[in-house]
């Protein structure tokens, strides 16, 4: 045979392992699914938790009252509150709210704060407005403080406390987080 | 050895011929036959292996725990002009393939502006330029435990150089940038005495920039507006997904699959205010300033100590009738000093109206109050209120006001302590 003949001969059989192995890859080759992706449930909640590590109070231009700062957040909805049928009760971290007005699909509690320097005299005393509004696609959280001071103290206190404010139901044997 | 010869030139020819066979049966599967396959990867939440499985976590801590997506982003968009505009995307990914908490990480990058995909300039780029492209009008952050972060030079470079580690059906993954963007121009050609335009492929690597534009406006475009949410984005153009092996310790490449997409969930918080304040970042920091503020704070807040104050009025009291003092007596019940007690530095005011929704309260039970700390007492109206025994007794009471009408009658140990008496 003529040496060309050789390389030939060689050269198809490199060219058929290539072949060979991508022939046997694309014929077991099959489509697949790896993981799955389930955000459903993350467009509703049972009940409103909300939690942050900190507020920030913007200047509300539009308010009645000069000087006043809101925090506004929309939330997940919420599935199925109802305070015409069932009991609520708020929570702001560790306090439950007293001055709180709950009605069919809206809940609106003031809250007032005390701040303390380190001799125990009374710094600075600041009100804040908390309502939330349960609406069909979204739920409305806000937070209005007036002044100046009363919204630099806020922010100092969500900061180093974090919030965590809850509307829990209450059932009989005790409340639903 | 002639037949020795001959014969092994007869075996060499048969094999190049089964090989030609073979080299002519791909060359027919691949061009004729072959069936399209497709491969689809999601990414969905990137928590610890460890996190669900471990016992020391409380319901509660694994409920905080249980959210960490591959992509979360933070888009102040100064709607209501009252700040600035923020954007910020984050990806969260394991530094190896256990895919515990411990090896968290995450690197993020931030715009103070509105980036548009249509304000990136399509430029044709060379691959070793664009491998380590980064670009200067972000800046970028760097976490290993989602707390303190750092933009300094020894974070994660966002360039098409990183890989992560990502958890897909609990088993490792690594992703990485590597999507181009093709386009072909014409150039006359001299030799054809410019009748002839000849074709020139131009291609752009994409860059964390691409990406990231991308997003903002997957956000900006997203049907429930404002708010904190998740979408699905299409990352196939973008990024490449390969599974590690655990038997041969590498990530394998999937050259087979014919069209592979990549899906990813996108959390974020869309917002119609601007940024204010460095707390508002995902990162905690803006312009690479912690303490970022539009507002100049001048305000001293330093504090020792807060206290919840609590005003409570008839409506929060129980009452109890009396036919010897004709009219009613208000007292705390049970429940509600158990729940105080429960409740951290609070100060309560009682404000008690002798007329309450037509009734007539005379006074304080007996023990009405007792052991329950109490700020200042409020009594409105005219007539005689009774303080009966011990109704205030240990509750520590600093102030008793009381309407210039009223006689307060006080029972056996009634009050206990010092306190101001004041006539409003």
């Amino acid at each position: 045979m003529k040496w060309y003949v050789y390389v030939i001969c060689v050269v198809l059989i490199i060219a058929s392992v290539f072949c060979g192995i991508n022939l046997y890859k694309e014929i077991k080759a099959e489509s697949y699914i790896n993981g799955q992706i389930d955000i459903t449930n993350r467009f509703s909640q049972e009940s409103l938790c909300y939690s942050a590590t900190n507020l920030v109070f913007n200047l509300d231009t539009y308010a009645d009252v000069p000087d006043t700062y809101v925090f506004e957040q929309s939330l997940l909805k919420v599935d199925d509150f109802n305070a015409e049928k069932k009991n609520y009760q708020v929570k702001l971290n560790n306090y439950i709210l007293f001055d709180v007005q709950i009605n069919a699909g809206s809940v609106f509690a003031n809250t007032h704060i005390d701040f303390y320097d380190t001799n125990g005299e009374l710094t600075q005393g600041a009100d804040m407005k908390i309502s939330i509004l349960f609406l069909s696609d979204k739920t409305q959280l806000k937070f209005v403080v007036v002044g100046q001071e009363s919204r630099a103290f806020m922010e100092k206190y969500f900061a180093d406390n974090g919030i965590r404010l809850q509307v829990i139901e209450i059932i009989e044997e005790g409340v639903k987080a | 050895m002639d037949l020795f010869k001959t014969i092994a030139n007869v075996c060499l020819v048969l094999l190049a011929l089964i090989a030609g066979g073979v080299c002519c049966v791909y060359g027919y599967y691949h061009f004729c036959v072959k069936d399209i396959t497709i491969g689809t990867n999601y990414v969905d939440n990137q928590v610890g292996l460890d996190v669900f499985a471990s016992d020391d976590l409380t319901e509660e801590q694994k409920h905080e725990f249980e959210e960490r997506y591959f992509m979360e982003a933070n888009f102040f968009s100064n709607d209501k002009e009252n700040g600035i505009v923020l954007q910020e995307l984050k990806f969260n990914y394991f530094t190896d393939y256990t895919l515990t908490s411990n090896a968290y990480r995450s690197t993020g990058m931030q715009f103070l502006g509105d980036l548009k995909q249509s304000d990136l300039v399509i430029t044709k780029t060379t691959k070793n330029e664009a491998q380590k492209y980064e670009s200067n009008s972000l800046s970028y952050y760097d976490t290993t435990n989602g707390v303190t972060w750092e933009g300094n030079k020894l974070r994660t470079p966002l360039n098409r150089d990183a890989s992560f580690i990502i958890k897909i059906d609990n088993r490792a993954f690594e992703i990485q940038l590597t999507g181009t963007y093709e386009w072909t121009t014409h150039k006359r050609s001299w030799w054809s005495l410019w009748l002839y335009n000849q074709p020139i492929t131009n291609i752009l690597y994409y860059n964390y920039l691409n990406v990231f534009a991308d997003c903002m406006q997957a956000i900006r475009t997203n049907n429930q507006g404002y708010g904190d949410y998740y979408i699905t984005v299409d990352l196939s153009q973008y990024f490449t997904i390969r599974e590690y092996d655990l038997e041969s310790g590498k990530f394998k490449e999937d050259n087979v699959t014919d069209i592979i997409k990549n899906y990813s969930v996108l959390k974020f918080h869309y917002d119609e205010n601007g940024a204010r304040n460095s707390t508002q970042s995902t990162f905690g920091i803006i312009d690479c300033d912690p303490k970022y503020d539009l507002i100049q704070n001048d305000i001293d807040t330093t504090y020792w100590q807060e206290r919840m104050v609590y005003n409570l009025t008839d409506k929060d009291f129980t009452l109890r009738y009396s036919e010897v003092y004709d009219g009613y007596f208000v007292s705390l019940n049970i429940d509600t000093k158990k729940l105080f007690e429960e409740m951290p530095r609070v100060k309560v005011n009682l404000k008690i109206d002798t007329s309450y929704n037509d009734k007539k309260v005379v006074g304080i039970d007996y023990n009405g109050f007792e052991n329950f700390e109490i700020d200042t007492l409020t009594v409105q109206g005219t007539g005689k209120f009774y303080l009966l025994d011990k109704a205030l007794y240990d509750s520590k009471v600093q102030t008793i006001k009381y309407s210039s009408g009223l006689i307060l009658d006080f029972g056996k140990d009634a009050v206990n302590g010092e306190y101001v008496e004041m006539v409003i």
